[in-house]
């Protein structure tokens, strides 16, 4: 990974807290990398309005698979959507 | 109360897999998906692509125009459904059933199809409305025009549940014709839904898969909408067997229950309760039932917890039963899906076929079970129970056995 993609990377990671923050309603203060979903109480309902948010931000789909439902905390969550938004970047550029 | 053995006589299809019960059931064995690119009338920001769709569908072809005219897209479907079903069952239109036949049609949201095109004939082009868009509208309209086809005139309504939709509806037609209160049945469930903008919604629920719906399998990703009709007539059997109907099957048990707690997230117990129920009043021991048509949607959740409630029922039995799920081939068609499952149900235990679970890729140790995967296998079934879960927390299971 060079350094323009960690840049990238943190920078998406950004954005995506910032989306829990407006459409997950997770007060800013609470979000730390290893706090669980449950202890921010995200809820399904949460969830997908956070992901509807980075299809309109990103246009990335991103449907609730296996990872997805067993990611237990925000950070696992957001790399994640990362991963996908990373890997469906790369598949619009080929 | 009386308790009369109610048995099957009639069974109709129409679905992505074609028109026709028998179609249904080629795909379902064969392993055939009808899932494929969508086609929408008016396009939209889609991102999903694709359906278990009817293509190429003339109503012309079963019905007067009269009858188009008034009719919803789902009302035409469970026509064509029931036409077959009643001709199998060898009821003609000729003699009109009467008071002692119900009608019960499950649809998770009625004539869509037409309540789209007033949105958008209202709000977008200003242009003429289609005067009759309410009475094609109503959840009710499919159970209604079938019963003044057939001359029914007992209970007559629309059971809307979502997924659990026709499987309600099926079970308490059978409960009718159990109790005695009428000796007829045309029970089953229609949904037309495919507009873009239906889709969208479900896309923002994030449970349709963006390739192959792949139930209870490892990487699965979801389900695909389907739409289609399935009805099924059912008989008192001593009044079928007088009039000489052959029996197809008999509808041994019905169960329902609800969560009760999260209209979106599915509970094992609430799952349970309604397969429980279902195999009572069958008043058989589970160890007879040997096929399970799942609900079996594919998403991560509700195969999850599906697996976990069939291991309540069955125990350690569970591995030694065929479970499928047979939405990969006619996609997940809501309000109908149970009616057209049910109708695979009865056609594998005749045949003595379990049909596959299709796509699927490896197992997932949360879905500890037999799913069929991806061919069918000869298997000798006595009984059989077919499963469906709804949004809202609805659960429905109906048991079906060899008719005697």
């Amino acid at each position: 990974m060079n350094s323009a993609q960690v840049t990238d990377r943190a920078a998406i990671e950004q954005q995506l807290i910032d989306l829990f923050v407006t459409d997950g309603m997770i007060d800013r203060s609470a979000i730390k990398p290893d706090a669980t979903l449950e202890s921010l109480g995200i809820q399904s309902v949460d969830i997908m309005m956070v992901l509807m948010s980075v299809e309109e931000k990103f246009g990335v789909y991103v449907p609730i698979d296996e990872k997805l439902a067993d990611t237990k905390n925000l950070q696992g969550f957001i790399d994640h959507l990362i991963d996908r938004i990373a890997q469906e970047r790369k598949t619009s550029a080929t | 109360m009386p308790h009369n053995k109610v048995v099957v006589t009639g069974l109709g299809a129409i679905s992505g897999a074609g028109i026709g019960a028998d179609a249904l059931w080629a795909a379902a064995r064969e392993g055939q998906s009808a899932i494929g690119p969508v086609e929408f009338e008016r396009p939209g920001q889609n991102t999903i692509k694709i359906a278990a769709q009817i293509k190429g569908f003339d109503p012309a072809k079963h019905m007067d125009a009269g009858t188009i005219s008034l009719s919803d897209r789902f009302t035409q479907f469970a026509i064509v459904a029931a036409d077959e079903a009643m001709a199998q069952a060898k009821l003609s239109r000729e003699q009109k059933l009467g008071e002692r036949a119900a009608v019960i049609v499950g649809t998770g949201v009625g004539g869509f199809t037409s309540l789209d095109d007033m949105m958008y004939i209202y709000n977008v082009t200003k242009g003429r409305l289609q005067p009759m868009t309410i009475p094609r509208v109503m959840s009710n309209a499919a159970a209604c025009h079938l019963s003044m086809r057939y001359g029914c005139t007992g209970p007559v309504f629309a059971v809307s549940s979502a997924c659990s939709s026709a499987n309600q509806a099926i079970g308490v037609g059978a409960m009718l014709v159990r109790a005695g209160a009428v000796d007829t049945a045309i029970v089953g469930g229609s949904e037309a839904s495919i507009t873009a903008s239906y889709i969208r919604g479900w896309e923002l629920l994030r449970v349709l898969t963006p390739d192959y719906c792949r139930p209870f399998s490892a990487k699965r990703t979801g389900m695909t909408i389907g739409e289609g009709a399935g009805i099924l007539i059912l008989e008192n059997a001593e009044t079928a067997k007088a009039r000489g109907a052959i029996p197809l099957a008999e509808i041994a048990g019905y169960g329902t229950s609800s969560d009760a707690k999260d209209l979106v997230r599915p509970d094992p117990a609430g799952a349970a309760a309604a397969m429980r129920a279902a195999i009572e009043s069958s008043g058989l021991p589970p160890e007879e039932i040997d096929y399970v048509n799942a609900h079996g949607t594919g998403t991560v959740i509700n195969d999850a917890v599906e697996t976990e409630a069939l291991r309540t029922i069955f125990k350690d039995r569970l591995g030694k039963i065929a479970v499928s799920s047979t939405k990969p081939i006619h996609g997940h068609a809501i309000g109908a899906s149970s009616a057209l499952e049910l109708i695979i149900t009865i056609h594998a235990m005749r045949e003595g076929v379990a049909p596959p679970t299709i796509n699927w890729l490896a197992a997932d140790p949360k879905c500890d079970l037999d799913p069929v995967p991806n061919k069918a296998r000869k298997l000798p079934i006595r009984a059989a129970m077919s499963n469906s879960f709804a949004f809202g927390g609805i659960n429905a299971a109906i048991v079906v056995t060899q008719a005697q």
